[in-house]
C-alpha cells in the first residue's frame, strides 16, 4: 500500500467513525472545549500510529483506547481538574461503553418511539430544550414559567422518556 | 474496572446527571457524580442511558420536523396550536462526504490538521473560567483575510474578514474564493478546493488548489511553496495551480518569477536543482513530480490568473436592540464592477409589495408583536427582522409575463409569488443592482434557499434568472443574527395582498435563532442591457426544494458613481 492509499484508508475509516467517536469522548470528557481537543489529539495519535492497526479488528475499538488516553492526559496536563472525570470513572465507563452500545440502535429506536408518545407539551418543551437556541432561564421568561419548574419539568421527562426506553429494551428481549 | 456496590440512590443519580445536561452542575456535585460512576454500575448505567439519550434527541426532533407534530415555536403569553414556519428536510452527512472528500484530496497531516480550531460539538458542561495554561497558543500571522466570496471551509465557518489566519496552520477551503493580504502589499487569491497555510510574513504554502498572487513594487520576495517548489516572486502576478496529482502550473502574467525546488525534492532537472528557473511574462511551465523531475512549457493562458473575488454583497451595518441582536439595516458593503463600496441605507432605493399570492403554508408575516398597517410594511420598512415570508412560487422559473389578475369567480388569484415595485427605477450597472435579504433559521439551508426572479414584463431578450446560493450564508460571520421574531400564523394561506392585509392572524414567538442573509441580484442575469431601468421584479420561491424563501428586505441600489 503506498502512502497515499494508507491516507485515503486512514480517511475513510476515520470518516467512518468521527460521529461515534465523538460521542464516545463526550462520555468520558463531559466539559466544553475538551472534546474538540481531545479529538484532535486521538486524531494525531491515530495517524501516527496507523501502520501498527490491525484491519481485521474494528477501528473503533482500536481508536477509542486512544481517546481514553488523550482524555486521561489531558486531564493530567491540566491545572483545574473541576467538571473532569477522574481517572477511575474514565476507566469504568471506557469498560461499560462497548456493551452499552451493543444495543445503541435499539435504543435510539426506542426513544423514537417514545418521543411520540409524549404529550404535546412535553414534547414542545423537549424541543424547545434540545432544538432552540435558548437557554433554560431564557424560555422561562419567554414562556413565562418558572425557572424551577422548567427544570423539574426536563428532569420528569427525561425519567419518563429513560423508564419508557428501558421498558421497550426489555419487552424486545423477552420478544 | 471492579467496583464495589454500594446501594444506588436513583434520584440522586438522576438529579445529578440531569443538572450535568442541564450544565447546572456544581463542583461538589460533579465529584458526587464521578463517585458514583466510578463505584456503581447501575449508576454508569444510568449515566450511559441518559448521555445517549441527551446525544440522540436532536437529531429525533429533528427528523420529526417532517411529520407533525413539529413544533418549534412558543406562544408568548399562552399555548398555542403546534404551528411549522415551514416544513424542512435537514440534509444529511454532508460533513462526513466532506471528510472524505477531502480526505482524498489532501495529506494526512493536513486531516488531522482541521481539528485545530474545530468546533461543532454541544459540551454538556461549560465553564469559561477554567485556565488552560497547558494548551499552546495560538500565533496568529502577520496576514489577514482581505475578502472571502462564497468560501466553504472545511470543520470550521469562514474567518471574520480583517482576522488573521493561524500561523502554519492548515486551511482547507471546500469551495468559493478567499484573498489574503501580507504585510508587504503582496496579496493572493485562493480558489477552493485548496489547501493552504500562512508560514510567514512573506510565505504561503499551497499543498493543493490554485491561487493567483499579485506582489507590487515592494513585495518582490514573496513566495509560493507548493509541497515540491518554491516561487519566488520578482515584482509581478502570477498563478500557481497544484493539482491532485502533485503536478504545478506557473502562470506568469506580468513581471517574472523564479522557480526553486525545494530540498526535500530528490531528483530535480539540472537548471532547476543548480539555479533558480526564471519565468517571465506570458510563459508558462508545468513541474511534474514522478520517479524524475520533470519541467515543461505549456500554453500560457490568462484566464487562469484570478484579478478579483466576484461582485458580491460583502457585509451589512445594522442597528442592535440591548442584546446585540440585528434590527434595522444602516448600510450596506458590496462589490460591484470590481469596486467595493458603503451605501447607506438613505441610498438605497424602497420597494414595497404589489403583489402576494402565498402557497399553503402557516406563516406569511415575520416582525414585532404589534402588527403595522398596512401589514405589508414589514416588508418595505428598513428592519431585517420583519418581513412578508413563505411568498409563493413554483418548480420552474417563468418565461410569460407573471398574471397578476384576480379573477374571484373563477377562483384564480393569479401567478403565486410576490411582486415588487421600486419607489424609482433602478439602473441596471455592472454587478448588483438590487439586494434581498432573507430570514433563515437554524435548521434552514446553509447557502439560503433558492428563488427565481423575473421581469413584471417579459420584452424581449428578458428572461428569469434563478438563484441557489446567498452571497452571505449562514456560515458568514457578516451574515447577522436577528432580533427577536414573532409569526403570523393564518389559518389559510392568503392568495392576494388583500388577503394578507385582512386574513384573521395570531402571533407567536419564533425560539430558534434566526440569521440575515444576503445575496446581490443583477439585472443583467435577467437579461436586461446595461443602463436600462427596471421599476419592479417578480419573485417566486423555487419549489423543486422543501425550502421556502422568506425575504425580509428588499431594496434597489443607487447608480454607482464610477464611470
Amino acid at each position: 500500500m503506498t502512502i497515499c492509499d494508507k491516507n485515503e484508508e486512514f480517511g475513510r475509516l476515520f470518516a467512518g467513525i468521527e460521529g461515534r467517536l465523538r460521542r464516545y469522548i463526550e462520555a468520558i470528557a463531559p466539559t466544553a472545549g475538551d472534546v474538540d481537543d481531545v479529538m484532535q489529539e486521538t486524531a494525531i495519535s491515530l495517524m501516527r500510529k496507523f501502520d501498527q492497526y490491525d484491519p481485521d479488528l474494528p477501528f473503533f475499538n482500536w481508536a477509542c483506547r486512544f481517546a481514553q488516553f488523550a482524555v486521561k492526559r489531558q486531564r493530567a496536563r491540566s491545572i483545574a481538574n473541576d467538571y473532569r472525570f477522574s481517572d477511575a470513572a474514565i476507566d469504568a465507563i471506557a469498560i461499560d461503553y462497548p456493551r452499552h452500545q451493543q444495543r445503541s440502535i435499539e435504543r435510539r429506536r426506542a426513544l423514537s418511539d417514545c418521543l411520540n408518545s409524549l404529550s404535546e407539551e412535553d414534547r414542545r418543551l423537549v424541543e424547545l430544550r434540545y432544538f432552540s437556541d435558548e437557554t433554560v432561564d431564557s424560555l422561562s421568561q419567554k414562556i413565562e414559567e418558572p425557572v424551577a419548574r422548567l427544570y423539574r419539568s426536563l428532569s420528569r421527562i427525561r425519567k419518563a422518556l429513560a423508564n419508557c426506553v428501558r421498558k421497550k429494551l426489555a419487552a424486545e428481549e423477552l420478544a | 474496572m471492579s467496583s464495589f456496590r454500594e446501594p444506588i440512590n436513583n434520584q440522586e443519580v438522576r438529579k445529578l446527571i440531569d443538572a450535568l445536561l442541564d450544565r447546572t452542575i456544581s463542583g461538589d456535585d460533579f465529584e458526587l457524580l464521578d463517585h458514583w460512576i466510578t463505584t456503581n454500575d447501575q449508576a454508569r448505567e444510568l449515566y450511559l442511558d441518559y448521555l445517549q439519550m441527551h446525544q440522540e434527541l436532536p437529531d429525533l426532533i429533528l427528523q420529526g420536523q417532517s411529520t407533525p407534530p413539529g413544533v418549534v415555536e412558543y406562544a408568548a403569553h399562552h399555548r398555542q396550536p403546534d404551528v411549522e414556519l415551514h416544513e424542512r428536510n435537514v440534509s444529511r452527512g454532508s460533513r462526513t462526504a466532506a471528510i472524505l472528500a477531502i480526505a482524498m484530496l489532501i495529506p494526512i497531516a493536513l486531516f488531522v490538521g482541521i481539528y485545530v480550531g474545530f468546533s461543532s460539538s454541544r459540551p454538556l458542561v461549560s465553564h469559561d473560567d477554567a485556565p488552560h495554561a497547558d494548551v499552546p497558543e495560538k500565533l496568529e500571522s502577520d496576514a489577514y483575510f482581505v475578502h472571502l466570496a462564497h468560501a466553504r471551509f472545511f470543520g470550521e465557518l469562514p474567518p471574520q474578514i480583517g482576522t488573521s489566519p493561524i500561523l502554519k496552520r492548515d486551511y482547507v477551503l471546500l469551495q468559493g474564493m478567499v484573498e489574503l493580504g501580507f504585510p508587504n502589499g503582496a496579496t493572493a487569491i485562493i480558489e477552493g478546493p485548496a489547501s493552504f497555510r500562512v508560514g510567514g510574513s512573506e510565505l504561503l504554502a499551497l499543498d493543493i488548489g490554485q491561487c493567483s498572487v499579485h506582489a507590487p513594487p515592494g513585495a518582490e520576495g514573496f513566495r509560493v511553496e507548493t509541497p515540491e517548489i518554491s516561487i519566488v516572486d520578482r515584482g509581478t502576478r502570477f498563478s500557481v495551480n497544484v493539482w491532485q496529482s502533485s503536478e504545478t502550473d506557473i502562470q506568469v502574467i506580468e513581471g517574472a518569477a523564479d522557480v526553486y525546488r525545494k530540498q526535500s525534492a530528490e531528483v530535480v532537472p539540472a537548471d532547476v536543482a543548480t539555479a533558480p528557473l526564471r519565468l517571465r511574462e506570458k510563459e508558462a511551465m508545468r513541474f511534474a513530480f514522478t520517479e524524475d523531475w520533470n519541467a515543461d512549457h505549456v500554453p500560457f493562458d490568462r484566464e487562469r490568473y484570478q484579478f478579483g473575488l466576484p461582485d458580491r454583497i460583502i457585509s451589512y451595518d445594522v442597528t442592535q436592540s440591548d442584546k446585540g441582536l440585528a434590527r434595522a439595516l444602516k448600510s450596506i458593503t458590496l462589490q460591484r464592477g470590481g469596486r467595493v463600496e458603503t451605501i447607506p441605507m438613505e441610498e438605497l432605493v424602497p420597494s414595497k409589495v404589489v403583489w402576494f399570492h402565498a402557497l399553503e403554508n402557516v406563516g406569511y408575516l415575520a416582525g414585532d408583536k404589534e402588527l403595522p398597517s398596512p401589514r405589508s410594511s414589514f416588508a418595505s420598512d428598513e428592519f431585517l427582522h420583519t418581513g412578508v415570508i413563505n411568498i409563493g412560487g413554483s418548480e420552474q422559473p417563468l418565461t410569460t409575463d407573471p398574471v397578476m389578475t384576480i379573477d374571484q369567480s373563477q377562483e384564480d388569484f393569479g401567478t403565486p409569488g410576490m411582486a415588487i415595485q421600486f419607489d424609482r427605477p433602478v439602473r441596471n450597472g455592472p454587478g448588483p443592482d438590487v439586494v434581498l435579504f432573507e430570514l433563515q433559521l437554524i435548521m434552514n439551508p446553509l447557502e439560503g434557499d433558492a428563488f427565481h426572479v423575473s421581469p413584471l414584463k417579459f420584452e424581449e431578450g428578458l428572461r428569469s434568472h434563478t438563484i441557489t446560493s446567498f452571497d452571505l450564508t449562514m456560515e458568514s460571520p457578516e451574515s447577522l443574527y436577528l432580533d427577536e421574531v414573532y409569526l403570523y400564523k393564518f389559518d389559510r394561506a392568503p392568495r392576494s395582498l388583500q388577503e394578507l392585509e385582512t386574513a384573521p392572524c395570531s402571533a407567536l414567538f419564533q425560539a430558534y435563532k434566526k440569521q440575515a442573509l444576503a445575496v446581490g441580484i443583477d439585472l443583467s442575469d435577467l437579461g436586461y442591457p446595461e443602463g436600462a431601468l427596471v421599476e419592479g421584479l417578480f419573485f417566486q420561491d423555487n419549489l423543486a426544494d422543501d425550502d421556502h424563501l422568506d425575504p425580509i428586505f428588499i431594496a434597489g441600489l443607487p447608480e454607482s458613481d464610477e464611470p
